[in-house]
């Protein structure tokens, strides 16, 4: 994969300006990196914070010759590669908290967001990554649950460092996970996986189901162990309590 | 799609002129098996796309396709069933407070996105194999879909 990159001083969301990209062609490894985001998004439309200088906001074009029905893949391709990046930078590990948010001492450190769609040809995916690097203060909706690379390694790390720690530990995640396959991938996730033993909810599908995280199966399903047994989750969003 | 309906009728029709219990035909890319059961044939089709043909003997138009990277699609008459693609949540519009990608009686474009399926938190398009007018769309916003539920009829004969 050859990394192209695109830089953007501003832009609503590099997802936004991926896909449209995308649609025009533009090879795989493609990546657009923005300073800011004016309406930067994380699942189903949510804001994520985007203000100039202490984030780093980017988005792949990939183009992988797997089936559509195994995209979802990429969500734990893209949260390994975002957790080792994050572990590099910051000296510190962090956690996956199922399937793909990024979390530093319990708090949100990254997210990301996959889009995909099937096109004549093949299929087209974008990877969008948000990572909180130099932040020192979040908007008070978030401050609670939100923290930085910086905050919590007391390491002056730079938006630029982080770009290329990301960029190129994508690259490998990706390259390995199409050469060797799934498994190993998930071996790793696991490895970074926050989410296993505690107890969590998770909105999914009209249902809420409440337990103990068991992990994931080899499908990247979260299993939870309910009053009612084991309940195998494939989306949603998962709240851990206390 | 490059499976031949028409040779698949005409075939079914030689079935039932002959009054046939099975037929095989093989040709290069192309072969298929039709067996009458009374007044119903069962017809599969292999290499390159798979595709079963069931119903009555009077109207044997219902055609289902299988593509491995592609939704499903069954044609019965003018109408087009689009099937989804993958296990998921299936939602209507981009983000709870947008309008919804289409509504029943929207006239769509072949390729035009119909909805959204989550799965692993990965949002995947779903894009309308066909172009006409949208007759139903079964599945409420943000419920769980199995692959091949039924996501959107549409009206294929009010296209353009």
């Amino acid at each position: 994969m050859n990394i192209i990159v695109h830089r953007l001083t501003s832009v609503s969301s590099t997802n936004d300006a991926a896909l449209r990209m995308a649609a025009d062609d533009v090879p795989e490894g493609t990546v657009v990196v923005a300073r800011e985001q004016t309406s930067g998004r994380g699942r189903l439309g949510r804001a994520w914070a985007s203000p100039p200088g202490d984030g780093l906001y980017l988005s792949i074009i990939l183009r992988p010759s797997i089936a559509f029905d195994c995209v979802w893949q990429i969500a734990f391709v893209a949260a390994v590669a975002a957790a080792k990046a994050v572990r590099r930078v910051s000296g510190l590990i962090p956690g996956i908290k199922w399937p793909n948010d990024l979390l530093l001492n319990g708090r949100k450190v990254g997210g990301i967001l996959v889009e995909a769609r099937p096109d004549a040809e093949a299929l087209v995916v974008v990877v969008g990554i948000g990572l909180n690097v130099g932040n020192t203060a979040f908007p008070p909706e978030i401050a609670e649950t939100a923290t930085s690379i910086t905050l919590e390694s007391g390491r002056p790390v730079s938006v630029e460092q982080a770009e290329d720690v990301l960029v190129a530990s994508f690259e490998k995640v990706y390259s390995a996970y199409l050469r060797e396959g799934f498994g190993l991938l998930l071996a790793e996730w696991r490895e970074f996986d926050c989410t296993a033993g505690r107890q969590v909810s998770v909105v999914s599908g009209g249902a809420d189901v409440k337990g103990t995280a068991e992990g994931v199966d080899d499908s990247g399903s979260l299993l939870v162990r309910t009053v009612d047994g084991v309940v195998s989750v494939s989306a949603g969003e998962v709240v851990m309590r206390e | 799609m490059s499976v031949d309906y028409e040779k698949i009728k005409k075939l079914i029709a030689l079935v039932e002129e002959n009054k046939l219990t099975e037929l095989e035909v093989e040709e290069e890319g192309f072969s298929v098996t039709i067996k009458a059961e009374s007044a119903q044939q069962t017809v599969h089709v292999s290499a390159p796309q798979h595709v079963q043909v069931e119903g009555s003997s009077v109207d044997a138009e219902e055609l289902e396709a299988e593509d491995e990277a592609e939704e499903e699609v069954v044609v019965s008459g003018d109408l087009v069933e689009i099937k989804s693609p993958m296990i998921g949540v299936f939602y209507r519009k981009p983000s709870p407070d947008s309008p919804s990608f289409v509504e029943e009686g929207d006239e769509i474009e072949e390729g035009q996105t119909i909805g959204l399926i989550e799965a692993m938190k990965v949002f995947s398009e779903v894009p309308a194999e066909v172009g006409g007018r949208v007759v139903s769309m079964p599945i409420e916003n943000g419920k769980l879909v199995q692959a091949g539920d039924i996501l959107a009829v549409v009206d294929v004969s009010q296209s353009g």
